[in-house]
């Protein structure tokens, strides 16, 4: 390729955020694809088990889950309260701050999960949004460096003309290869992380119930 | 529901390494750059092989050899062909005077030798059987002669081997004269509305025209020596001849030629 520095350093660059791109869209298929069967299962488990000790016990197996993590926060979080003040369990439940501290908990642990599951989504947005715009770069700056050497031998053939366009115009196409799948990756793991995001929010409120039944004695 | 039984850790979520993916697309981006640069998605845009159609038929020479410019137009050399087929008839004339040996057999009847007698009629025999054959050859000749007839009234009578050349060529080369060759190609850039011609002078409308083409097919110049004396026909062949500023074929060297373009020729050849 006889491409000037410019555009090989734009494809280049194009290069390294297709490759990335990639990485990162195999990257979540692999960890959203876990979290949603592991929230499926252990769902089904949660709502079959009565106390918190089996179900704490048996939270090894739905690891990839979210929702697991919210569930052990909490169960950390009332140990805690039962280890430290060695109180009976009515009367620690009956403090009306215990619901709010679990409520913390859960929303903690909700954000952090969120985070989890959105990390490297915005490199997906950024090459989806940008690559295309690189790629053109490239083009405009081959197609001008193609005209000033035609300027400069004097030969407006098409033959002449025809090969540096082309040259150029290949920039734009690794572009749009680049942004393509970003975008669809993108909009498709984020409708995923909606999903468990939903998931978690719905769960939160559950476990606040709960808890809140359990205060009271139920 | 005690402290050591939490004791996991809730931050272990046992994620896959993001490095091993991008190794894996690192790998499948080299894997399809190699295809991509291998050509294996290349087949289809391969630029197959330009076929160059030569005219050798038209192609013009300065000594043309004796033969036909065109095939189609090859019937002439057959008929000398058919002549010689007639030919051999003449020496089969001779032959008939067996059929007088009889009539001067009637002659020699003083000599009534039995043995001749014998050998006359085995003569005789001999004779009538010659005759036989001869009437026999004459009517498959007939026969021949009638199927080419037909053949050079159905125009395909041409044979593929006749030469390529002039009909009165001198030379060596294999194509068509120079003249005949700027001639044809002129004229089939001409055009001329037959409502504008004078239908009763169209035999006399002609015109003679000389030209100098460079050896690269390139008009260089021409010059009307004889109008038609029909300003419409005139105009009509300066603009075949403008039309016809650069040739097909590159001439053997730079020339000078002097072309009669006759109306009604060129109107049998547009028809």
């Amino acid at each position: 390729m006889n491409a000037g520095p410019v555009v090989k350093l734009v494809l280049l660059i194009l290069v390294y955020f297709s490759v990335v791109s990639w990485a990162i869209i195999l990257y979540k298929q692999f960890v959203v694809q876990r979290a949603i069967r592991d929230s499926d299962k252990f769902l089904d488990f949660f709502w079959s088990k009565k106390r918190f000790d089996t179900i704490g016990q048996g939270l090894g197996n739905y690891r990839h889950s979210p929702l697991t993590v919210l569930f052990r926060e909490v169960y950390h979080e009332l140990a805690q309260r039962r280890g430290t003040e060695g109180q009976a369990k009515e009367q620690m439940m009956a403090d009306l701050g215990e619901q709010e501290r679990v409520a913390r908990v859960l929303r903690r642990a909700t954000t952090s999960e969120t985070h989890r599951l959105e990390k490297y989504l915005s490199f997906l947005a950024t090459t989806g949004s940008a690559a295309p715009f690189i790629g053109l770069f490239g083009t405009v700056w081959g197609i001008m460096d193609a005209f000033h050497g035609i300027g400069q031998s004097g030969n407006a053939s098409l033959a002449v003309v025809a090969p540096g366009i082309s040259e150029a115009l290949v920039a734009t196409a690794i572009g749009l290869v680049a942004a393509i799948p970003a975008v669809i990756g993108y909009n498709h793991f984020v409708n995923k992380v909606n999903i468990l995001t939903g998931e978690m929010d719905n769960f939160s409120q559950e476990m606040l119930n709960i808890v809140q039944r359990m205060g009271r004695g139920h | 529901m005690s402290a050591t039984r939490l004791s996991f850790n809730h931050s272990n979520h046992d994620h896959p390494k993001l490095g091993r993916f991008l190794v894996a697309s690192l790998i499948a981006h080299t894997v399809l750059v190699i295809l991509l640069a291998g050509g294996l998605f290349d087949s289809a845009r391969r630029v197959k092989p330009p076929v160059y159609y030569v005219d050798l038929v038209h192609k013009p020479v300065l000594n043309p050899q004796a033969g036909r410019p065109e095939a189609r137009a090859k019937p002439a050399p057959k008929a000398p062909a058919a002549k010689k087929a007639v030919a051999p008839q003449p020496k089969a004339k001779p032959k008939p005077t067996a059929d007088k040996l009889p009539t001067a057999k009637t002659k020699p009847t003083p000599a009534p030798k039995p043995e001749a007698v014998k050998s006359a009629e085995q003569r005789r025999l001999a004779a009538i059987e010659e005759l036989r054959q001869k009437q026999a050859r004459q009517s498959d000749i007939d026969d021949i002669k009638q199927r080419l007839a037909k053949l050079q009234s159905a125009g395909a009578s041409v044979p593929q081997d006749v030469p390529i050349g002039m009909p009165d060529g001198s030379g060596t080369e294999a194509g068509v004269s120079v003249v005949s060759h700027v001639q044809a190609f002129i004229q089939s850039n001409w055009a001329l509305s037959p409502y504008l011609l004078d239908q009763s002078r169209m035999g006399t409308i002609q015109a003679k025209v000389f030209l100098v083409y460079s050896d690269s097919g390139e008009l260089i110049r021409y010059r009307i020596l004889e109008p038609s004396g029909d300003s419409q026909f005139d105009d009509s062949i300066k603009r075949a001849i403008i039309k016809s500023k650069q040739l097909d074929h590159k001439l053997p060297k730079t020339m000078e030629l002097t072309v009669l373009f006759n109306l009604k020729e060129m109107a049998a050849v547009r028809r």
